[in-house]
């Protein structure tokens, strides 16, 4: 019981430090997120302000662009004249020019021409210089769009990272009033246990002054009492703490010793071998097999590994002897001492955690001897976790809105191919779980299309035939 | 046979060789696989009304290879009676109707 205490007390210091410890880093890491927030408000000011001004540029552009082409339009208008006020003097120069004259006029509206044409030329080559213009700026135009675009994607970016960083924090400030939450808890249960600890300490001095049964089921009520006030934190301490508890020996109950264990096979043994070979005509090769599959099944079962390991040694690999006898004796020592072996609990309860919160020998268990010698056992066993997987397998199968036994009442049990093979074929849980952690982009578009379902089996089967 | 199920629809075995012959080895496994779902599909276009519904499932076989509801979806989007209508004219209609539905 001291011990307990002491192991209680070293638990809930382990688990103080582990919060402080908790808490300071969590401190660190809020510090950090904070900072990683500013630096990213800050990324998000500049990349606006860039993006305000490459809009600005972008206008100015624009802007560019339209007067240019307001000049283009000008010069083609500038050239519209020209070309019609020559053609207007030359037509009127034919029309009224005759003889001599007409060779004069001919000259002035040649030289009109040139003049004319020179004009034109020059207004087109200006007009084709404010094309390139034009283009120029519009690939200008096209650079700051496309810069604007980068910079709202890195905007949107940085709006991501920043909300992110948000949640974040706020998740690491609820755990950290958690921690801090859970130190007061543990501040508060050290000073009640404290308080505890010392009547207890009064009451055991004053049982001691009386006979020392009296003392020691005094010390036996106090544990318990102690065990009973154990307040909620002892409880989200959890495995450590308990299993000290489980692992002590109650005072009263046999200690399972390898030794003392021994000792009783050998006794056991040798006062009924002869009397169970007469009586059962035992058959000792298939004694010695079925001993070996013993060994082999129950790797689980601790204790009766530890006696029989504990046991003397007997060599199988050389047929039957009276040495290999005492195993089945072994069986029945410790299938006497079933509570003792099964007040092991931990260790069962790790095996199945369907029992875990019911208590050993419960009404499930009451049977166990016939549980235990039955092979129903194990197809309880198995029929629980199947039950579990299905429960699971449903879980896993609500988002597609549909359930682990639908999908095996729409498909048969065979896979046939044109060449006339077949194959069998049985969903399992598993297959459904490993069809369902395969699920990519693909497979969400084709159940948008044909549905969850089809797109599931689908997958089942083609994780089956190693297509996938 | 892998698609004697389809027998209870009112096909026959050459109705069979047929689908055998239409359709690839991936449909055709699926086919003899997911016997609930297309048997489901089957049954829904039945008692929708469709008399023809065999020739449907002979020539396009792999439209009964999508779930019960989105099966029944491509029935809900159009008139019944125009439906029935113009798959018993032409069971092609309904192969072009799932295309429609499917690409909008």
């Amino acid at each position: 019981m001291e011990k307990f205490e002491i192991d209680d007390a070293k638990s809930v210091e382990v688990y103080s430090s582990f919060i402080e410890k908790a808490k300071d880093t969590l401190i660190t890491l809020i510090e950090n997120i904070k900072s990683n927030i500013k630096n990213s408000e800050a990324r998000i000011k500049e990349t606006e302000r860039d993006v305000n001004e490459n809009e600005s540029h972008r206008e100015k552009c624009e802007q560019e662009i339209v007067k240019m082409e307001n000049r283009i339009g000008e010069i083609k208008d500038a050239i519209d004249n020209v070309e019609s006020t020559y053609k207007k003097i030359a037509d009127a120069y034919s029309s009224t020019s005759k003889g001599d004259t007409k060779d004069l006029y001919s000259k002035i509206i040649e030289e009109a021409k040139a003049n004319c044409e020179e004009d034109v030329e020059r207004n087109r080559s200006e007009i084709a210089r404010l094309n390139s213009d034009i283009e120029g700026v519009k690939v200008d135009i096209a650079n700051y769009t496309s810069t604007i675009d980068e910079l709202n994607k890195d905007l949107d970016d940085y709006n991501l990272e920043l909300d992110k960083y948000n949640e974040t924090l706020e998740y690491f400030e609820k755990i950290s009033t958690k921690a801090e939450t859970d130190l007061d808890e543990i501040s508060n249960e050290k000073a009640t246990s404290k308080k505890t600890e010392s009547r207890v300490a009064k009451s055991a001095t004053r049982k001691v002054s009386k006979s020392k049964e009296t003392e020691s089921d005094g010390e036996e009520d106090s544990s318990s009492r102690i065990i009973k006030d154990k307040p909620s934190i002892l409880e989200t301490l959890k495995s450590d703490t308990y299993k000290t508890v489980k692992e002590e020996p109650k005072i009263g109950e046999p200690v399972f010793e390898p030794k003392d264990i021994e000792e009783k096979v050998e006794v056991d043994f040798e006062s009924s071998l002869k009397q169970i070979y007469d009586l059962t005509g035992y058959k000792p090769q298939k004694e010695s097999e079925t001993r070996k599959e013993v060994n082999i099944e129950s790797d689980n079962k601790s204790k009766e590994d530890l006696i029989l390991e504990s046991a003397p040694s007997f060599d199988f690999d050389f047929g039957f002897d009276k040495k290999e006898e005492p195993k089945k004796e072994e069986k029945k020592v410790y299938t006497d001492n079933l509570d003792s072996l099964f007040s092991d609990a931990p260790e069962m309860e790790d095996s199945n955690p369907v029992i875990e919160n019911s208590p050993f020998l419960d009404s499930d268990f009451s049977d166990w001897e016939n549980l235990l010698n039955s092979t129903d056992t194990q197809m309880m066993n198995i029929v629980e976790d199947k039950k579990e997987d299905n429960t699971f397998i449903d879980e896993m199968l609500k988002p597609y809105g549909t359930t682990f036994n639908r999908l095996s009442g729409l498909t048969g049990n065979a896979i046939y191919h044109r060449d006339g093979t077949n194959s069998s074929f049985v969903i399992t849980g598993k297959d459904v779980e490993f069809a369902i952690n395969a699920i990519d982009g693909n497979d969400l578009k084709s159940m948008k299309k044909v549905g969850p379902e089809i797109t599931i089996l689908r997958k089942i089967k083609g994780l089956k035939e190693g297509n996938l | 046979m892998a698609l004697e199920y389809l027998y209870d629809f009112g096909l026959d075995s050459r109705d069979l060789e047929d689908i055998k012959d239409n359709t690839n080895e991936t449909t055709f496994s699926e086919l003899s696989l997911f016997v609930g779902l297309v048997s489901d599909n089957i049954r829904y276009m039945k008692d929708f009304g469709i008399e023809n519904y065999a020739q449907v499932v002979v020539k396009y076989p792999e439209i009964f290879l999508r779930d019960g509801e989105s099966f029944k979806n491509i029935f809900s989007k159009f008139d019944k009676e125009d439906l029935i209508n113009k798959v018993e004219k032409n069971p092609a209609v309904f192969k072009k109707m799932v295309d429609f539905i499917d690409n909008n």
